[in-house]
């Protein structure tokens, strides 16, 4: 199941090349949270998932918070 | 005056070194915090454990230009620097392990740590201790690890290079002292390794988000960052990454050419026996407080050196196999014997800021006062051309006192080597050596120890 998640994460982290300096620890940062959550358990933490897919919310349609909605489809 | 050339980035406070002592001041900037880690009394159960260097706080400390109200400790010296980039793999696990466990036992005194840096830790014998007293202050409730990324890239990556991909870590190590960074390593892991959790979130993840620069993610971080993170989440990423890396074993270090040396080399047992007595009475008469051991293999030798006398020996090789096992030896007999790798023919230079910060290898071994060479020099002289009067000359200002072995060319160890190369060392004799010997120091006793004609001198230089 971690492994799942983390593969999520990773197909939703496409690279683009590096066209400013970024620190390095900012990567870091994001990893903790992703990281804490799981090794602590809390698996599904669907804000942090959403949260993820956010970042890409150009490209990728961001799953719907609200329940209802995949009931109906 | 001015601080130890390494000891500029902390503004808490510099390391000095002066009459052969070793201070550490505390300026204003981190007075308050060290204070309050000192009187919480968290430290003395690490001294005791003899897991965290000890340290004497002293009023008329002989330093000239320090603040007036800098505080000042003194801490013991260590007779050996070593650098992560020369420690072997179980040397560099040790001290990630001591990293974590310091970590994860002073977070629940609400202490924490403000870096990750290899470079605080050095060892005694086999055996890591932490010295950088200013890197400990109090734990701010929910803080996120801000040197996890330093952690990953000093002393995750180059395991995980040695133990999952069989790369020694040493070579890349040196090339990149403030570590190796995700990326690299994720570039050469292969498909199959990166489904572990571990490699995948800490070195994959890690590297990918690494690459990513856009708002999105500075803006996911900065929510991150204020949200913090909590201490159970905190300690979990410390216990996952310490149980992953317990488990890590080199790869490197397995089935290497030297290191069934020690059961299966050319002398015969009593060949063997008169060896280890000659060096027992060499270390015997000069008692060494520091003896470098060249081409040490698997450590036979340094821990006769060592039940003789000498107090303190460091090994250098480059076989990791043979390292592996001078490490776990110096580790299981609890031996003052800290094998390092080394390539001879091309020892660590200095590196760092201003080409001072890290010492290069022969300025840090200029203490030692007692060197073994036994069954090294035909290494330089006929597996890398070094000529041997330069060894010689090397060998004998290593220390002053020291004992060398030399191997005639016919002897089966070296015909092996020539076998397939032609015969160019025709300075390569008993007679240049012994020559070239006497030039530099004074032979105190020789004796031949095998019937291929190995010999032994004990030299001293005048």
């Amino acid at each position: 199941m971690t492994r799942l998640v983390l593969i999520a994460c990773l197909v939703f982290v496409s690279t683009r090349p590096a066209q400013a300096y970024v620190d390095p620890g900012t990567a870091s940062i994001v990893l903790q949270g992703i990281v804490g959550a799981i090794a602590a358990g809390g698996i599904f933490f669907r804000h942090k998932i959403a949260q993820f897919l956010k970042l890409f919310g150009n490209r990728v349609k961001p799953q719907s918070k609200a329940p209802i909605e995949r009931n109906e489809r | 005056m001015s601080a130890d050339p390494s000891s500029y980035r902390d503004p808490s406070g510099h390391v000095h070194i002066e009459q052969n002592r070793v201070f550490r001041t505390v300026t204003p900037f981190g007075s308050e915090e060290y204070r309050a880690v000192r009187d919480s009394g968290a430290l003395s159960s690490l001294v005791q454990r003899r897991m965290l260097v000890e340290a004497q706080e002293i009023k008329d400390a002989p330093l000239r230009g320090i603040g007036k109200d800098d505080l000042v400790l003194e801490h013991p010296r260590l007779p050996i620097i070593s650098y992560p980039y020369e420690w072997p793999f179980e040397a560099l696990k040790a001290a990630a392990l001591l990293h974590l466990d310091i970590q994860l036992e002073l977070l629940d005194k609400n202490i924490a740590l403000s870096d990750a840096s290899a470079f605080n830790i050095q060892f005694q014998g086999g055996k890591p201790v932490f010295i950088d007293y200013l890197s400990f202050r109090r734990y701010r409730k929910n803080e996120i690890w801000l040197a996890h990324r330093q952690f990953c890239e000093q002393f995750l990556n180059p395991l995980v290079l040695e133990a999952v991909l069989g790369v020694p870590f040493q070579a890349w190590y040196r090339g990149q002292p403030e570590g190796i960074p995700a990326r690299e390593v994720a570039k050469v892991l292969k498909f199959r390794h990166k489904l572990s959790p571990v490699i995948l979130s800490h070195v994959v993840l890690h590297a990918r988000l690494q690459e990513k620069t856009d708002d999105a993610l500075a803006e996911t971080a900065g929510e991150s960052k204020k949200r913090g993170l909590p201490k159970p989440r905190f300690r979990a990423i410390l216990l996952q990454l310490r149980r992953y890396i317990e488990k890590l074993t080199s790869r490197a270090a397995k089935d290497t050419a030297w290191v069934n040396y020690a059961t299966e080399n050319t002398y015969e047992s009593d060949e063997s026996a008169a060896k280890l007595r000659f060096v027992e009475r060499f270390v015997g008469k000069v008692r060494p407080t520091l003896l470098v051991d060249l081409g040490c293999n698997t450590g036979t030798y340094s821990a006769t050196a060592i039940a003789s006398g000498a107090e303190l020996v460091v090994g250098l090789d480059n076989d990791h196999g043979a390292l592996h096992s001078a490490f776990a030896l110096a580790r299981e007999q609890q031996l003052n014997f800290l094998p390092l790798y080394q390539d001879l023919a091309n020892p660590t230079p200095a590196l760092g800021w201003n080409e001072a910060e890290r010492p290069g290898l022969g300025e840090r071994l200029a203490g030692a006062n007692g060197v073994l060479a036994l069954a090294f020099v035909h290494h330089l002289a006929i597996a890398r051309n070094i000529p041997l009067v330069q060894i010689v000359e090397k060998i004998c200002h290593l220390a002053r006192e020291g004992v060398i072995e030399f191997i005639p060319k016919d002897d089966p160890t070296i015909q092996k080597m020539l076998l397939l190369r032609d015969d160019v060392f025709s300075g390569y004799t008993v007679e240049r050596f012994t020559n070239a010997l006497a030039e530099n120091a004074e032979i105190i006793e020789r004796q031949v120890i095998s019937s291929s004609g190995r010999e032994l001198f004990h030299f001293r230089r005048r």
